[in-house]
C-alpha cells in the first residue's frame, strides 16, 4: 500500500489554506506545510490539521522550499497543492497510483478560472504526484519536478485540481514578483526555455505582446517535443500574433498545426476567431464547426474550456449575426447558453435578437422558461437590459422572481422598481438588503418618499444625509429636489464648488426616471426645471440632450447601417 | 419566299380566337386549327379566317394534338401560337424577315409576354419560348402539358442551330386572372402534370412544371420540394434556371420560411448577378421581417440593373416602379418625407397606372389641409394636360378626403369625357362637402329606385338636407331607408342621426362592427367644420363600439387638428391594446402642444414597443434637437453675457436645420 504526503509551501494564506487542507485530507497519509513566513493567522489554521508545520527561511527559491518540505514527509508518494488550489477526485488516489504501478509521476489537469463565477477556465497539466525518491524539485519559480525516467510519466484525468482567481490586484502583486524572479533566471540560464515560457506568459499578461512573442517562438523550436509545454506556447504565439494584426500568419500556423493535432478543438477555434475578425465569416464558420466536430481534447493538450461547444456556439452566431442570417444567428446563441447557462456574454447578442425579432415578451419568456433568472449574473444582466430598452416593467418582473427565490439584490433592482412605481416591494428590499450602506439606503429611501409624493418626509430624511460629510451634496440635492417638488421652491443655494457634482447628482436622477412609467413625467419636468435655475444648469441639460441625440444617432447608425442616407 | 403555317389547337376559345388569328391575317400563308371539341363558335370564327379546321378528340394530351396540327402543315415553316395569343402588331413584318433570312436556323425563341393580374391591373412579364421552326417531319411536339419540340429537335438533328429573336413579340393573355378562372387552368393543369410525372419521375422540366402548378395553386411546401429536385444537380447553363430559382423563393417566401428564401438568393446571385428579381425578393423579405436597413439596401440594388436579360423572365417594375414603392415606405419609417415622396414619384414615372404611389403621394401632400400647395406640387409632378391623369388624380384626392381638390380635378376631366356612375357618386359627394347642395342633388335625383347605388345616394340627400336643417326631409328619408332594408350597421348610422335630431331623455347607445360608414360621415363632417354633430354621434355610441374604434376616432380627429379629442381618443385605445401608431401620434400631438416630456416618453415607448421600427428613435432624436435649442435659446436670453451659450445655440440651431 503506497502513503502519500501532501507537501505545501504556504505566506500568509489564512484566507485559502483550510479549504485547501479540507480538500485534501482525505487523500493523504501526512501533511507537511513548510511556512516561508506567515504575518498571519496561517500556521494556526495548518496546526489543525497537521503537527508537521515547518519554519523555513524565504530564500527566493520555490524549489529549495519545497524540496525542503519532500524530505521531512516520511511517505513514499509526494503530492504538492499550492494553497488557492482545491483537490477533487471521486475515488481513492491510492487506488489511481496502484492502477499505474510503472508510474513513477502523475500530469494531473489544472484548471484554471479566470473570474469568481468558476465558469470559464483553461485546463493544464502539472506534475505534482511522484515518487518521493525518483522526482526533485528544480527551479527557483515555477518549479519543475525532475523526473529521471520520462516514460513513466502518466497523464491522468482526474484527481482534478482547481486554482481559483485571484482578486486583480493581487494578482498583479503575484506576476510582478514572478517576473523579477523569471528575469533574473532567464539572464543566468539563457537555456532555460521552461523559465523563458513562464516569462512570456505574464508579458502576455500585461499586453507585452512583443516580448512574450520572442520567447514563444523560442519555446516553440526547443521545446518541441515537449507537448506539455509546447501546446499551450504555440496557443499563446496564434494569439500574438492576432494581437499584431499578423492574421495571415496566424492562421497559417492554424492550419499547420491543425493537421498535426487533428483532434485539437483549441486550434480551430482560434482559426476560426481569427477569420471571424477578417470578416470571412463564411470559413470561419466551417472552422467553428470543426472545432465543435474534434471534441474535448486528449489529456495531454491545455485546453480552454468551451471552444468545443459554447464558445464555439456563440461565435457561429455571431458569424451568422454578421452575415444576416438572424434566425441561425438566434439558434445557435440558444445552443451556447444551452451547454453553459452561465455563459452571460452570450446572453446579450441573443437579447437582442430575440428583443427586435420577437418582441420583449417572448424574449422574456424565453429567458424566464431556461431558468435565466434563478442565475444570480444572469437574473441581473437581463434586468439591466429591459431597462436600458426602455422596458423596465420587464425589469421589474425579474425582481420579483428574484425575490421569491431568494437571489442577491443589487441597487440596479431597487432603481427599477422606484422608477417604475413598485414602492412598496422597494421599500421591502431595502429593509433586507445588507450589502448597501446606511447612506446609501437613505438615499434611496428619500428617492421613494420623493416618488410617492412624501416631500417633507423626503425633506427630513434629506437632512438626514447631510450629517454624512461626503454626501453634503447629494443631500442638498435632495432637499431641494423635495421642496422644488412640493412648492416649487429653492430651499438651498448652491456654492460655486459644489455646482457641478450637485448638477450631475441630479441629472442622474432625471436620466434613470427617463425609463419609468407614465407618473415619471412629472418628476423629470421638476428635476429638469430645478436644475435649469442656473446657469450651468442649463448648459448640462443641452448638453444632455446633445448626449442623448448622439446616443440615438449611434443606435440609429448601428441597427440601420445600410439606410444610412435615410437619416443622417 | 419561304412560306408559314400557323398551328393551333383549340377548345372553346370564341372569346380570343378572332384576336389571334385577326394578328396573323396576311403574315402565314395558311392556318390549321385543331380543335378539341368545342361546343361555341370557335370553329365557326376559325373558319371566317380561312383556317382549315380539323376535329380532333381530346385525350388528354396536348402533344398528340398539337402534333396533328403538324401533320397538315404545307408551309416552310411553323408559328405555333395558342389561341389567347397574339403577335405583336410590330412584330408581323420582323417575322417574315427573319424567315427569309438564309441562316441554317432550324428554330428561333421568340419573345412572349404574358400579361398577369385583373381587370384593374395588369402586368407584363417577359419570357422566351420556342414557337417559330422549321417544317420537318421528325419535329413533333413532346411531354403531355408544357409541350416541349425544341429538344425533340435536338434529339432528331444534333447540330441543329437555334436562336433567340426577341424582337419578335407574342402577347398572351391566357394568365389573367379571369382567363385562369373562367378554364380553371390550375387544376387542369395540376391533374395532367401529375399523371405524367408518374411516368417520368426523373425528368427535370415536368418538375418545374409541376412546381409551378403547385406554386399557382398555393401549395408552396410542395412546390419548392419539387423546384429543387429540379434544380439539384442541373447545368447552370440552363435556360430557365433563373426561373427556377426565382420560383424557390418565391415559394419560400410564400410558406414565409425567410432565412430558406434568402440562402437560395445568395447562390442564385453567385450565378446570376444581376439578377434584380432576387434582390427584390431580398428586400421584400427583409422588409416583412423589419430589417429596414437591408430591405432599404436591397430594393436600392434591384432598382440599379434596368436592363436584364429576356430570358430571366424578370417580373415587370420589380427593378423599378415596386422596388421605389417600397423604398418610399421604407423613407416614410424614417420619417424621411422629402425622399419618400421623391421614390413614390419615381414609381408613378415609371408606371403611371400603379395608383398606390399615387394615393401615398396625396396622402405626404395633406392636401384636405395645404390645399393650394398640394394643387401646385401636383401640377409640377404630373402632366394634367392627358385628362386620365386628372381622372387618376381626382380619385387619388379623393380618397384622401380632398374634396375640393378631387372636384376641381374631376371637373376638368369631365370637359373631354363622360363620368361613370361611380365618378357621379364622387362628384356628388364633393359638392356636398362643398355645400353645393342643388347640385348635388341634381346628381341623386339621376339615381333611380332600381339602381344598385340607390340607397347610398338617398344617404347622401338625407345629408345634404341635414346639413341645410330641414329635419322633416331628414326623417322623411331616414324613414324611407329603413324601408329598403338596411345592413345593421347602415341602420344604427341612421339611428344614430336621428337620435341626434330628436333627442330623447335616456338614449340608447347604438353598437356596430363594422365602422366604415360612420367614420366616413365623421371624417366629412370634420371637413366641413361641423365639430358639434360630430361630437353628438360619437356620444351615441356604447362603451365597447368607442372602445375598439378609439384608434380610428383619434386619428380621424388628428387629421383634422383637434388635438384634445384625439389625444382623448389615443389614450384609450392604449389602454385597450398597445399599437406603436397611436404611440407615435400621441407623441406628435405632445410636440404640438409643446408638452416635450410627454412626447419623450411616448416615443422611447414606441422604442420599447419594437425597436425595429427606426420612426421612434429618429423622432426622439428630432425632439432632442427641440429640445436642446429651446433651453439654449432661453438661457441665451437670460444670460446674454456667457458668450459660449451663443455658440452652442448657433450649433443646436444648424442641427436642427438639418432635418
Amino acid at each position: 500500500m503506497p502513503s502519500i504526503g501532501l507537501v505545501m509551501i504556504v505566506k500568509d494564506e489564512e484566507l485559502n489554506l483550510a479549504a485547501c487542507l479540507e480538500s485534501a485530507k482525505y487523500y493523504v497519509d501526512e501533511i507537511i506545510i513548510v511556512d516561508t513566513g506567515s504575518n498571519d493567522a496561517t500556521k494556526k489554521i495548518a496546526e489543525r490539521y497537521t503537527s508537521f508545520v515547518y519554519d523555513y527561511k524565504w530564500n527566493d527559491n520555490f524549489s529549495a522550499a519545497r524540496n525542503y518540505g519532500i524530505e521531512k514527509t516520511s511517505c513514499d508518494w509526494i503530492l504538492s497543492l499550492d494553497a488557492d488550489e482545491r483537490l477533487e477526485c471521486n475515488c481513492k488516489l491510492k487506488s489511481i497510483i496502484e492502477h499505474y504501478q510503472d508510474s513513477d509521476a502523475f500530469m494531473l489537469p489544472l484548471y484554471c478560472f479566470d473570474d469568481k463565477s468558476c465558469q470559464h477556465y483553461e485546463r493544464v497539466n502539472v506534475l505534482r504526484l511522484f515518487r518521493k525518491d525518483k522526482g526533485i524539485f528544480l527551479g527557483s519559480i515555477h518549479e519543475q519536478v525532475a523526473i529521471q525516467d520520462s516514460s513513466k510519466i502518466q497523464f491522468l484525468e482526474q484527481p482534478i485540481i482547481y486554482h481559483l482567481a485571484a482578486g486583480k490586484k493581487e494578482r498583479n502583486a503575484k506576476r510582478h514578483r514572478n517576473i523579477k524572479l523569471l528575469k533574473k533566471i532567464v539572464l543566468n540560464e539563457p537555456e532555460n526555455y521552461y523559465a523563458k515560457y513562464y516569462l512570456a506568459v505574464e508579458w502576455f499578461a500585461f499586453n507585452k505582446i512583443g516580448l512574450a512573442k520572442e520567447y514563444f517562438e523560442q519555446v516553440l523550436s526547443k521545446l518541441d517535443d515537449n507537448i506539455v509545454f509546447f501546446v499551450p506556447a504555440l496557443k499563446y504565439y496564434i494569439a500574438c500574433l492576432s494581437a499584431q494584426k499578423k492574421f495571415k500568419e496566424a492562421l497559417a500556423l492554424c492550419i499547420e498545426y491543425t493537421s498535426k493535432f487533428s483532434d485539437y478543438s483549441d486550434l480551430y477555434y482560434c482559426g476560426g476567431l481569427i477569420l471571424e475578425e477578417l470578416q470571412e465569416f463564411e470559413v470561419a464558420i466551417k472552422w467553428f464547426y470543426q472545432a465543435i466536430k474534434a471534441g474535448t481534447p486528449p489529456l495531454v493538450y491545455a485546453h480552454t474550456y468551451g471552444t468545443e461547444s459554447f464558445l464555439s456556439y456563440y461565435h457561429l452566431g455571431c458569424c451568422y449575426e454578421s452575415m444576416g442570417n438572424c434566425n441561425k444567428a438566434k439558434a445557435y446563441y440558444e445552443q451556447a447558453l444551452t451547454v453553459n447557462p452561465d455563459f452571460v456574454i452570450a446572453i446579450y447578442p441573443l437579447f437582442i435578437r430575440l428583443l427586435f425579432d420577437n418582441g420583449p415578451e417572448t424574449a422574456y419568456r424565453y429567458f424566464y422558461k431556461n431558468e435565466h433568472f434563478l442565475r444570480q449574473k444572469n437574473a441581473d444582466v437581463i434586468a439591466e437590459l429591459f431597462f436600458q430598452a426602455y422596458l423596465t416593467d420587464y425589469a421589474c418582473r425579474i425582481v420579483g422572481i428574484k425575490e421569491q427565490n431568494n437571489l442577491v439584490y443589487c441597487s440596479n433592482d431597487l432603481k427599477y422598481l422606484y422608477i417604475n412605481g413598485h414602492n412598496e416591494q422597494a421599500k421591502r428590499i431595502l429593509r433586507q438588503d445588507n450589502n448597501l450602506s446606511k447612506d446609501e439606503k437613505v438615499v434611496y429611501q428619500i428617492i421613494i418618499l420623493l416618488v410617492q409624493k412624501m416631500y417633507s418626509e423626503a425633506h427630513k430624511k434629506a437632512l438626514l444625509l447631510w450629517q454624512s460629510i461626503n454626501n453634503r451634496t447629494k443631500a442638498l440635492a435632495f432637499i431641494n429636489l423635495s421642496s422644488f417638488l412640493a412648492e416649487k421652491t429653492i430651499n438651498v443655494c448652491i456654492e460655486a464648488n459644489r455646482m457641478d457634482e450637485y448638477n450631475k447628482i441630479l441629472l442622474s436622477i432625471l436620466n434613470d426616471f427617463l425609463h419609468g412609467n407614465y407618473q415619471s413625467i412629472d418628476i423629470r419636468k421638476s428635476i429638469s426645471d430645478l436644475i435649469i435655475q442656473s446657469a450651468d444648469g442649463k448648459r448640462i441639460i443641452a448638453e444632455n440632450y446633445k448626449i442623448k441625440g448622439e446616443a440615438l444617432d449611434k443606435v440609429l447608425e448601428c441597427q440601420f447601417a445600410y439606410a444610412r442616407s435615410l437619416f443622417s | 419566299m419561304q412560306t408559314i403555317s400557323l398551328c393551333m389547337i383549340t377548345y372553346n376559345e370564341e372569346a380570343n380566337i378572332g384576336r389571334c388569328l385577326k394578328s396573323v391575317a396576311g403574315v402565314v400563308d395558311e392556318i390549321i386549327v385543331v380543335d378539341t371539341g368545342s361546343s361555341d363558335c370557335t370553329v365557326k370564327i376559325a373558319a371566317t379566317f380561312g383556317a382549315k379546321v380539323i376535329n380532333y378528340v381530346w385525350n388528354n394530351d396536348f402533344s398528340a394534338a398539337r402534333n396533328e396540327s403538324l401533320k397538315y402543315a404545307t408551309g416552310d415553316w411553323i408559328l405555333f401560337l395558342d389561341a389567347d395569343e397574339e403577335l405583336a402588331p410590330d412584330s408581323r413584318e420582323i417575322l417574315r424577315s427573319y424567315i427569309n433570312i438564309n441562316n441554317e436556323v432550324e428554330g428561333y425563341f421568340i419573345k412572349i409576354v404574358n400579361f398577369l393580374g385583373n381587370s384593374s391591373w395588369t402586368e407584363p412579364c417577359s419570357d422566351l419560348v420556342f414557337r417559330l421552326f422549321k417544317n420537318k417531319k421528325e419535329y413533333e411536339f413532346h411531354g403531355a402539358i408544357h409541350e416541349q419540340i425544341v429538344d425533340v429537335i435536338l434529339k432528331v438533328n444534333p447540330n441543329a442551330k437555334y436562336t433567340a429573336a426577341e424582337d419578335i413579340v407574342i402577347n398572351h393573355y391566357g394568365y389573367l386572372d379571369q382567363e385562369i378562372a373562367a378554364k380553371n387552368k390550375k387544376t387542369r393543369n395540376l391533374s395532367i402534370i401529375e399523371n405524367e410525372i408518374l411516368q417520368e419521375p426523373n425528368n427535370r422540366m415536368l418538375k418545374y412544371h409541376y412546381g409551378v402548378e403547385l406554386y399557382r395553386t398555393g401549395r408552396y411546401e410542395e412546390a419548392v420540394q419539387q423546384f429543387i429536385s429540379a434544380a439539384n444537380g442541373i447545368d447552370a447553363q440552363t435556360v430557365y434556371l433563373p426561373k427556377l430559382l426565382r420560383y424557390i423563393v418565391m415559394s419560400y417566401y410564400a410558406a414565409k420560411d425567410y432565412s430558406s428564401a434568402l440562402g437560395i438568393i445568395e447562390t442564385a446571385l453567385g450565378l446570376f448577378p444581376n439578377y434584380a428579381d432576387l434582390f427584390f425578393y431580398a428586400g421584400l423579405i427583409h422588409y416583412e421581417q423589419q430589417n429596414y436597413g437591408l430591405s432599404y439596401d436591397y430594393f436600392n440594388k434591384a432598382i440599379t440593373f434596368r436592363d436584364q436579360p429576356v430570358y430571366y423572365a424578370s417580373f415587370s417594375g420589380l427593378n423599378g416602379f415596386r422596388a421605389y414603392y417600397y423604398l418610399g415606405q421604407i423613407a416614410e419609417k424614417f420619417c424621411n418625407e422629402e425622399e419618400a415622396m421623391r421614390y413614390y414619384i419615381l414609381c408613378i414615372r415609371d408606371n403611371a397606372q400603379f395608383l398606390p404611389a399615387l394615393d401615398k403621394i396625396c396622402q405626404l401632400l395633406k392636401p384636405w389641409k395645404d390645399i393650394e400647395e398640394s394643387k401646385n406640387a401636383l401640377e409640377k409632378i404630373f402632366d394634367l394636360s392627358d385628362s386620365y391623369s386628372c381622372l387618376a388624380i381626382a380619385g387619388a384626392l379623393f380618397r384622401q378626403n380632398a374634396y375640393r381638390l378631387a372636384l376641381e380635378y374631376l371637373e376638368r376631366y369631365q370637359t373631354m369625357n363622360l363620368l361613370t356612375e361611380e365618378q357621379q357618386i364622387w362628384k356628388m359627394i364633393c359638392l356636398i362637402q362643398q355645400r353645393r347642395f342643388f347640385e348635388a342633388l341634381k346628381i341623386i335625383e339621376q339615381f333611380d329606385q332600381q339602381n344598385a347605388n340607390y340607397g347610398l345616394c338617398q344617404f347622401n340627400r338625407l345629408i345634404c338636407f341635414w346639413l341645410q336643417g330641414s329635419l322633416h326631409k331628414v326623417f322623411d328619408i331616414a324613414g324611407n331607408l329603413a324601408s329598403l332594408g338596411l345592413a345593421t350597421d347602415t341602420a344604427a348610422v341612421i339611428g344614430i342621426i336621428v337620435n341626434v335630431l330628436k333627442p330623447v331623455r335616456k338614449a340608447n347607445k347604438f353598437c356596430m362592427s363594422d365602422f366604415t360608414l360612420l367614420q366616413d360621415l365623421l371624417v366629412r363632417f370634420l371637413d366641413l367644420g361641423e365639430i358639434d354633430k360630430v361630437k353628438a354621434m360619437t356620444e351615441l355610441l356604447d362603451d365597447k363600439t368607442i372602445v375598439s374604434f378609439a384608434e380610428t376616432l383619434g386619428k380621424i380627429f388628428l387629421k383634422y387638428d383637434y388635438l384634445e379629442l384625439a389625444e382623448y381618443y389615443l389614450c384609450l385605445a392604449l389602454e385597450r391594446e398597445p399599437s406603436i401608431e397611436a404611440v407615435l401620434e400621441l407623441g406628435e400631438i405632445y410636440i404640438t402642444k409643446e408638452m416635450f416630456f410627454e412626447a419623450e416618453y411616448y416615443y422611447r415607448l414606441a422604442i420599447g414597443m419594437n425597436g425595429k421600427n427606426p420612426q421612434g428613435y429618429v423622432k426622439l432624436l428630432r425632439l432632442y434637437d427641440v429640445m436642446r435649442f429651446n433651453i439654449l435659446r432661453q438661457a441665451v436670453e437670460q444670460h446674454p453675457d456667457i458668450e459660449t451659450f451663443a455658440a452652442m445655440l448657433k450649433e443646436a440651431e444648424n442641427t436642427l436645420c438639418q432635418v
